[in-house]
């Protein structure tokens, strides 16, 4: 197969299956894939929010995402970061204890990002527990 | 065996298997690529200088469609991604004096992990590792002597490690030198004055390529490798591998040992439809030293198509392509070696189906000078009987003085 043909025809041959899997890898799945996620948050609940970040397995480090402050009732800025896959993000709540006294509440979740834009909403259910939802 | 069947088969389970079953590609596999792409490159090299003539060119990518197949496992949990594995090599040597050759190689890969799949420009994400070595160098042969002498220059490049990798060097140089002398080669790279690894190997089996038997005894004599690693305050280490041809030249066994720790590390076996090895079939069996006893072990396939190889598991793609495995892993390549014009895989014994008859006249031509038969064409006066011009009359033709 090589060897039959022209010069000509067998350097086409070539430039043709480069061509071809040229156009099998790369470029293709950004089409429908992101390959980072863009994250805007709203803080439903009665507390701020001080920060959104993701935390290591081991809780050792922690890379900031939300770096704004989110006060009671008002949407962050959106950050876009490189965290598509699986991971454990920590909230970091400010909340006031019964003498009024300023205490920092952290939340963690695992979570699934596929990258493109994500709208969270953080709210509290009647009880009090505070949940994540995603619109 | 109907090829059709089984790249059908081959075909269904790549979509059959989940790319959830994939296992991530760890952080550890992606530091130490630098040091896996230069010793592969001169092993590669060590193979693609038995002959010391003729050319090689190598072109190759992998294709891995979901982001799922090769995820990261980071200390933060699994990134979806690519890891990738592009590689180029062309090898040439040209006859500079009567049995003298000078030859040029050179060898490119460029490998890693990305957020996105990519041919020339990666994505350079904050978790990405792109890395690329440079393998280039001079070879001189002397044929009557089988002798080949070469040596040159690896560069080991850093485009892009995260904050998740250890810190590295971003242009590392490596000199490297390599002597054959008929079957047996040794090589060695080293980092300024300082060792890193050497290789000696004796390919002891006849391959009609290069001039030796293309059946008999002879091919059944082992190629045995003797690779020792510098590995600086850890302790050296020394791989020895054995490859055995069991079949005809197309079935071949492969077995390595790891000292000093006198270790199993992988085992093969190879069937080649045809010994030019354009077409093969694989499975391998890799201990994997996370685990141990039986657990430890990989097993795993490969079906090489020339153009395609799809491997699952296999323990070239775990050892090359940063430990991935429990997915299918395609990859696009062409390779193909030369030598007195006839073509054939690297490493292989013998030349393509077409070409083989013409490569065992060859040798027998080069083995005996008489073969007891009347050539009419040879000007050589030492043919057993003459032709008697008497009565012939001749005519002058166009290519007069005969064609060889």
């Amino acid at each position: 197969m090589i060897r039959s043909g022209s010069f000509a025809g067998r350097i086409a041959a070539l430039l043709v299956m480069l061509l071809m899997t040229l156009g099998l890898t790369g470029c293709l799945s950004h089409w429908f894939l992101d390959s980072s996620t863009r994250l805007q948050v709203e803080n439903r609940t009665k507390f701020d929010v001080v920060s959104i970040d993701i935390i290591s397995e081991d809780h050792t480090s922690i890379k900031p995402w939300i770096k704004d402050t989110v006060r009671s009732g008002e949407k962050s800025r959106v950050y876009e970061e490189d965290w598509v896959g699986s991971f454990q993000a920590r909230f970091v709540f400010l909340a006031s204890d019964s003498v009024k006294r300023n205490v920092v509440k952290e939340y963690r979740a695992d979570m699934d990002f596929d990258g493109g834009s994500l709208y969270m909403v953080l709210y509290e259910d009647k009880d009090g527990a505070i949940h994540y939802e995603f619109r | 065996m109907n090829l059709r069947n089984i790249l059908k088969t081959f075909a269904c389970l790549l979509l059959l298997s989940g790319p959830a079953l994939a296992d991530a590609v760890s952080v550890d596999a992606l530091a130490s690529g630098g040091a896996t792409m230069r010793d592969n490159q001169l092993r590669e090299i060590r193979d693609v200088l038995r002959g010391g003539r003729g050319g090689y060119v190598d072109l190759g990518f992998n294709y891995i469609p979901a982001v799922t197949q090769t995820p990261l496992k980071s200390e933060y949990g699994e990134h979806d991604g690519f890891a990738f594995r592009h590689h180029m090599a062309g090898f040439a040597a040209g006859e500079v004096k009567k049995n003298n050759y000078l030859g040029f190689l050179f060898w490119l890969e460029r490998s890693g992990w990305d957020g996105e799949d990519f041919l020339l420009f990666p994505r350079y994400s904050d978790f990405s590792a792109v890395r690329s070595v440079t393998t280039w160098g001079l070879s001189y042969t002397f044929a009557p002597m089988d002798l080949t002498v070469a040596g040159g220059m690896q560069h080991q490049n850093v485009e892009r490690v995260g904050d998740i990798y250890p810190d590295e060097n971003d242009s590392l140089l490596y000199s490297w030198a390599h002597l054959r002398w008929g079957h047996t080669s040794v090589q060695g790279s080293f980092h300024r004055s300082d060792w890193r690894s050497l290789r000696i190997s004796m390919d002891l089996e006849s391959r009609a390529v290069y001039g030796g038997r293309s059946s008999g005894i002879s091919t059944y004599l082992p190629n045995i490798e003797v690779a020792l690693y510098n590995g600086g305050d850890a302790g050296d280490s020394v791989r020895v591998s054995w490859e055995q041809n069991l079949i005809a030249q197309r079935l071949y066994g492969e077995v390595s040992f790891d000292f000093p720790s006198r270790e199993f590390h992988s085992a093969a076996l190879k069937y080649y439809p045809d010994p030019s090895r354009m077409i093969g079939f694989e499975a391998t069996c890799l201990r994997r030293n996370v685990r141990s006893g039986a657990a430890d072990l990989l097993w795993g396939g490969a079906v090489d198509l020339l153009f395609l190889r799809l491997a699952y598991n296999s323990s070239y793609e775990y050892e090359h392509l940063y430990r991935a495995k429990g997915t299918f892993i395609a990859e696009f390549k062409f390779s193909l070696a030369t030598i007195d014009d006839f073509l054939f895989a690297r490493g292989a014994p013998k030349s393509a189906p077409m070409e083989t008859m013409k490569l065992e006249k060859k040798n027998k031509d080069n083995w005996k000078k008489d073969d007891g038969k009347i050539h009419l064409d040879q000007a050589t006066g030492s043919a057993p009987k003459t032709l008697d011009a008497t009565g012939i009359r001749f005519e002058k033709s166009g290519n007069a003085g005969g064609d060889k």
